[in-house]
């Protein structure tokens, strides 16, 4: 909730601050009659103070006023786009939190051996790798290279197969570092010694006792990077031509359509806010000790 | 054994001589501990330093001078290509390999100006916090965390939306990106520090606020900030050249490695290296940094590897 109200304040001030606003919603030639009349209209005659009020409450419902380059509500189109980036950015994380469980238990298992160091210096390389470098070379090899899926564009689930891979591998390559670090520490506990010594089948070992409690870190952590994967969602969408919000917002800076990036701004805070929250409520689900705290 | 021989040839040629081999040992003692790819990565990242400033001598070309009568020539070892543009040239023939040297500096003047900021705003907040408590650490780390949990790289699109697109307004922006992860480590340094013995006793003897911490806790915060400042120039170098891939960061025709990736997105199919040389200077600089941010973190404090 402070988040957004920061955000909000923060998107006001830099917007008041840069000067009239009028004069950026309308070409440097406008008469004046037009300016005084917009500025009318959009209450920018009044002192700051009862701005702020006004802006405050218009936001809350839900008008951001109204796109110059489609006129149509900035809400609306914002929500239009919502729908594609979850698609990718909901993809992406199963994606990513399958693959890095798996990656991470393998790699934990087989520690020290040629393989483990293997995929733990080319998840180095990947997490330090940009999201649309990635998409790139992605694109080069299996879409120019290969021809097997499109390079951009959307609307069928061969579209969404490279961009979702992008945002998925820099995830994974954290996550699975992760799920190897929390699972060894794991490993080396005495309930997972009293479990073997009970005679317990390996894989049940790993499953039931290990993984479960070695979740707990990884929980903490697939907050921050669900909050990362969409910011990587907007890098990437770029690069793959995925109508969502983060291309609209480029889309809209270039055309200087300020109440799009506005309202874009400020539905991106909330998914945020949302996220935050969930993963807080997931976190007391998982471990019981915090439940009576 | 090295003890012993160095010892023999004190015995045997005298102290000056002793001397004069006693100095590559130490220096190679020193090294001894430090891995290769750390030392592999010094040299890539010292390379970068030297290649940003020499750039107007390094590089074969003007930069943002194009060349239309040599357009999408690809690089001496493909055919068609040639040396005299060694990396090849993009749509509207700029050389690739000046480009990408010269996109060096962006990408560290931006990475280090931005991560100065980011640690005289943190450390700043985090000593008020960490030494004084109460309201004062609630506020700031308040807003610390409320900065964490924001989509910062969009409310950095807004921004520039706003006051438009420069180099400056860029590395202020990353700057404030990267105070609250200074904040928070400082912080926690601090409380630490504050009811340690010497602290303690500094006060006893009737020391003042200011003399503590200019004394005591600032030099003891050195080795702390050289790390955190190592891990964020990662993050820094990378938020420059998402933004200059959007097309919101360097302005056009400057180069950075960003905007250099975005331009070849387009001509993929026909000249692939436009977008791969820069990636790959991009690539190499980001592993580097992150690889010596890492190991010194480790080396300098483990228990900051969780965070």
């Amino acid at each position: 909730m402070l988040t957004l109200w920061l955000v909000v304040t923060a998107v006001f001030v830099v917007l008041r601050s840069t000067g009239d606003p009028v004069r950026l919603l309308l070409p440097e030639d406008a008469p004046l009659e037009q300016v005084v009349a917009l500025r009318q209209k959009l209450g920018l005659d009044r002192p700051i103070p009862v701005q702020y009020v006004r802006f405050w409450s218009r936001a809350l419902s839900g008008d951001l006023g109204e796109s110059i380059r489609f006129h149509q509500p900035a809400t609306e189109l914002v929500l239009a786009r919502l729908w594609p980036t979850a698609q990718l950015g909901l993809i992406a994380f199963l994606l990513s939190v399958v693959s890095s469980v798996t990656l991470g238990v393998v790699t934990a298992l087989s520690r020290g051996t040629a393989f483990d160091r293997v995929m733990m210096a080319s998840l180095s390389l990947l997490q330090a790798s940009p999201s649309f470098f990635i998409g790139i070379v992605l694109i080069l090899f299996v879409s120019v290279r290969l021809g097997w899926l499109p390079s951009s564009g959307s609307g069928s689930l061969r579209h969404l197969i490279l961009p979702a891979v992008t945002v998925a591998l820099i995830t994974m390559a954290s996550l699975a570092r992760l799920v190897r670090s929390a699972l060894l520490e794991v490993l080396r506990a005495d309930y997972v010694r009293t479990a073997r010594a009970k005679g317990l089948a390996e894989h049940a070992v790993v499953v039931r006792h290990a993984l479960r409690n070695a979740s707990l870190p990884v929980v903490t952590v697939l907050g921050l990077e669900l909050a990362a994967l969409l910011t990587g969602t907007v890098v990437v969408e770029t690069v793959f031509a995925w109508p969502g919000i983060g291309r609209l917002a480029v889309e809209a800076v270039a055309v200087r359509d300020y109440p799009v990036v506005q309202a874009v701004v400020l539905v991106v805070t909330i998914v945020f806010v949302v996220i935050n929250f969930a993963v807080d409520v997931s976190y007391i689900l998982l471990d019981p000790r915090v439940r009576h705290v | 054994m090295s003890e012993i021989s160095t010892l023999q040839g004190q015995a045997a040629l005298g102290n000056v001589q002793w001397e004069r081999q006693r100095a590559p040992n130490a220096s190679r003692r020193w090294l001894q501990g430090v891995p290769l790819h750390i030392l592999v990565s010094v040299a890539v990242v010292f390379l970068l330093g030297v290649v940003a400033i020499a750039a107007p001598w390094v590089a074969p070309h003007d930069p943002i001078e194009p060349n239309l009568l040599a357009r999408n020539r690809p690089p001496f070892w493909m055919e068609g290509g040639s040396l005299d543009h060694p990396l090849g040239t993009d749509q509207v023939g700029y050389d690739l390999l000046s480009r990408t040297l010269y996109g060096s500096r962006p990408a560290l003047l931006i990475g280090l100006c931005a991560a100065v900021i980011g640690l005289v705003l943190g450390t700043a907040a985090g000593v008020l916090a960490g030494y004084y408590r109460g309201l004062v650490d609630n506020t700031i780390m308040m807003l610390a965390d409320a900065q964490l949990s924001s989509p910062f790289l969009v409310i950095a699109i807004a921004v520039i939306a706003v006051l438009g697109q420069s180099i400056v307004v860029l590395l202020v922006l990353a700057g404030i990106g990267a105070w609250p992860a200074f904040a928070r480590a400082v912080r926690a340094q601090v409380v630490a520090l504050r009811e340690r013995e010497f602290v303690v006793a500094s006060r006893a003897l009737g020391a003042g606020d200011g003399w503590i911490l200019l004394r005591h806790l600032l030099p003891n915060l050195l080795w702390l900030v050289i790390v955190m400042v190592t891990i964020q120039l990662r993050g820094l170098i990378l938020f420059e050249s998402f933004l200059s891939f959007l097309g919101l960061g360097v302005p056009p025709p400057q180069p950075s490695w960003g905007s250099m990736i975005a331009a070849g997105r387009q001509y993929l199919v026909t000249s692939w290296w436009i977008s791969v040389v820069p990636g790959m200077a991009l690539v190499m600089t980001v592993v580097a940094v992150s690889l010596i941010g890492d190991w010194l973190r480790d080396v300098l404090d483990p228990t900051l590897r969780h965070r």
